[in-house]
């Protein structure tokens, strides 16, 4: 029962990101990565090429929890249709690995990077069936020191050259209502325009009642009105972050 | 002979089988020859001062607070590569203490320590190692009433007995008595006595960075750098411990060292230094956040880029404290490896519970926080002195007319 509400939505997911922006937000308490995770698996699954930028964490960290869903990440990547693009180690020290970005140069030379990547992909497999991952772009706000309609701008220019792609943000209340210093501004109106922008919004956040000890948070999903041709527009849902695995259920709902 | 006996126990570790246990003859012995694909090299011992966590078998090192390391999402330790961010509001500087017993540990540990901000003054100010009496009268006891059967939750320590730090006297028992001295993963700390320094530790100081430099360059350009320095000069077995002890602290740092970018940007180089270096690097940080509130975008950003955080609260003090009334509440923000993943750390709390510190002469220790039950004898007063003397001496036979 859980495994097929994750399931859905995942494959809602999916169906309308083609040719869309989606977005995902989380906050301090409850990380997106295990949805980022899932959805990764269900990508290369579903015979797409992916593109996975994270500013956020190491490629060790995501493949040792994708393979708890089932998926080999080293194995897709020898098969080039899972490329993993760096934003963590070598974005303000020198790079030991030589495949990650720098922002030691700017936005421009990063994005540069970003972009060779990407086509170099789409050239090998056609840009239909591309889809790129990026995690935690408003790094380059807050780290990077750079405006947030740039980023943005960067961020559209990747996703004319693939098919569909799926932003992470951090949406913590800090930067997105409390806005008097630069970079909460700069935070807030960049989670706004893309959330603007998206076909549809994943948002995590902790539980509002407090902790619980068989809950991790809740996920609501948002689906803007023009690109919806599902039978439904938002859907909210707990989860619970185990060991190995992910619970998704419903409010109420009996669970094991 | 391909067979081997079932109930003889395999030693996965490849060490002699004790002294002690009954030796079956002629059951694992003539294997031995005739098996030249059993694991040829049995895998090295950790490092000292690390061991497995038990959730994931990554290693894991000591906070020198075992009622921390208890808390540390069933990692029973720190794990390497991970970083830990403690945040206190007001004037106190009781994580000022964690980051001494973490610092101490790792020189009783023979780990390189290297202080930011400070000189070695403040390495000679760490506690000393205190004797063992404390910890050892309960193991002695616990040790009589071992269960035969839950051998493999040993180590997890009592199940529900809250977050006491018996997970943190768990130690291998395998090998000789002399071998398990060697193996302490977390000491006891006296803070009333001065850790004697031994001539051979590896520290290292890097100082803060100065107000001179112009404002156009990073403050931290020169700590990243040094520890970049460090790390890559160090040979790939030693454990490196960092410990910067009230970051952004205006006594210690000039005022552009608080620019949002700038010190994001050092934050996430830490963090890419502890990627690159997960076998190896830990580091904690004390955060005052009395000037800088957990609340804004910016150490909202601190968080999001370390490993673990957490919030010590100060209670406010009237009176002297009484012996074991904590000193303040603690929150946990974010547990390392299960937060990256999406677990909540409520998971980790029996029931909501509040947690609290005390700090004592002898130890830092985080406990469940219950306000203590109403005084009986208090309660009697009150009652006496609003003229109910009587209803508060009733027995069991008065009440039954």
């Amino acid at each position: 029962m859980s495994q097929s509400l994750h399931h859905d939505l995942l494959s809602h997911h999916i169906s309308l990101s083609s040719s869309h922006l989606c977005l995902v937000t989380s906050v301090l308490g409850a990380s997106g990565s295990w949805y980022g995770h899932s959805l990764l698996a269900a990508l290369l699954k579903s015979s797409s090429t992916v593109i996975h930028l994270s500013f956020l964490h190491s490629a060790v960290f995501h493949s040792d929890a994708v393979r708890k869903w089932g998926v080999d990440l080293g194995q897709y990547g020898r098969k080039g249709r899972y490329v993993f693009i760096d934003g963590l180690s070598g974005l303000f020290l020198p790079d030991r690995t030589k495949d990650g970005v720098s922002m030691q140069a700017g936005l421009e030379k990063l994005s540069q990077q970003v972009k060779e990547k990407v086509k170099k992909v789409a050239a090998a497999v056609g840009s239909s069936k591309v889809v790129l991952v990026v995690e935690g772009p408003d790094v380059l706000l807050s780290v990077g020191g750079v405006s947030s309609m740039e980023v943005v701008n960067e961020l559209l220019d990747w996703h004319e050259l693939v098919s569909s792609t799926t932003v992470m943000v951090n949406a913590d209340a800090a930067f997105v209502t409390r806005t008097r210093t630069r970079l909460e501004m700069e935070e807030a109106s960049f989670v706004t325009t893309l959330a603007h922008q998206a076909a549809s919004v994943t948002s995590l956040r902790m539980l509002d009642t407090g902790l619980a000890k068989d809950v991790s948070g809740v996920l609501r999903v948002t689906t803007s009105s023009e690109t919806a041709n599902t039978d439904w527009h938002e859907k909210e849902v707990l989860y619970f972050v185990k060991d190995g695995s992910v619970e998704v259920f419903n409010r109420g709902q009996m669970r094991s | 002979m391909s067979f081997q006996r079932r109930n003889v126990i395999i030693n996965a570790r490849g060490a002699p089988p004790r002294p002690g246990a009954p030796a079956s003859p002629g059951a694992a012995s003539p294997t031995t020859p005739t098996s030249p694909a059993s694991p040829a090299a049995p895998p090295p011992p950790p490092p000292p001062g690390t061991r497995p966590s038990p959730i994931n078998g990554q290693p894991t090192t000591s906070t020198g607070t075992p009622s921390l390391d208890s808390l540390l999402a069933g990692h029973a330790g720190l794990p390497l590569g991970c970083s830990l961010l403690i945040e206190e509001p007001g004037t106190t500087d009781y994580g000022g203490a964690l980051l001494r017993y973490y610092a101490a540990e790792g020189i009783v540990q023979g780990h390189a320590v290297t202080v930011v901000g400070f000189g070695d003054h403040w390495i000679r100010e760490l506690p000393a190692v205190s004797g063992d009496a404390v910890v050892d009268e309960p193991r002695k006891n616990k040790e009589s009433e071992r269960m035969k059967i839950a051998w493999r939750y040993e180590r997890l320590g009592d199940f529900g007995s809250g977050i006491g730090g018996s997970r943190a006297q768990y130690t291998p028992d395998r090998g000789s008595t002399a071998g398990d001295k060697a193996k302490v993963f977390c000491h006891a700390f006296d803070l009333a006595k001065r850790l004697s320094i031994p001539g051979n530790a590896k520290t290292a100081f890097i100082p803060p960075p100065s107000a001179a430099a112009g404002r156009d360059t990073s403050p931290y350009a020169n700590i990243i750098a040094r520890l970049t320095a460090i790390l890559s000069q160090s040979p790939p077995d030693t454990i490196h411990r960092v410990v910067i002890p009230s970051l952004l602290n205006p006594a210690l740092y000039p005022p552009h060292a608080a620019q949002s970018t700038y010190l994001l940007q050092f934050i996430h180089s830490l963090r890419a230094l502890l990627r690159n270096y997960p076998k190896q690097l830990t580091i904690m940080i004390s955060l005052p956040t009395e000037l800088y509130p957990r609340d804004t975008g910016m150490i909202r950003w601190v968080e999001i880029l370390s490993d673990g955080v957490i919030e010590l609260l100060p209670l406010p003090r009237k009176t002297a404290a009484k012996d074991g009334e904590p000193q303040g509440l603690v929150k946990l923000w974010k547990l390392p490896i299960l937060s990256e993943k999406g677990g909540g750390t409520g998971a980790q709390l029996a029931a909501g519970e509040d947690l609290a510190f005390t700090v004592s002469r002898r130890k830092f220790e985080i406990t469940a926080y219950s306000l203590p039950p109403a005084d009986e004898d208090e309660e009697a007063e009150r009652a006496e002195k609003t003229g109910q003397g009587e209803g508060g001496k009733k027995t069991k036979v008065d009440l039954e007319f």
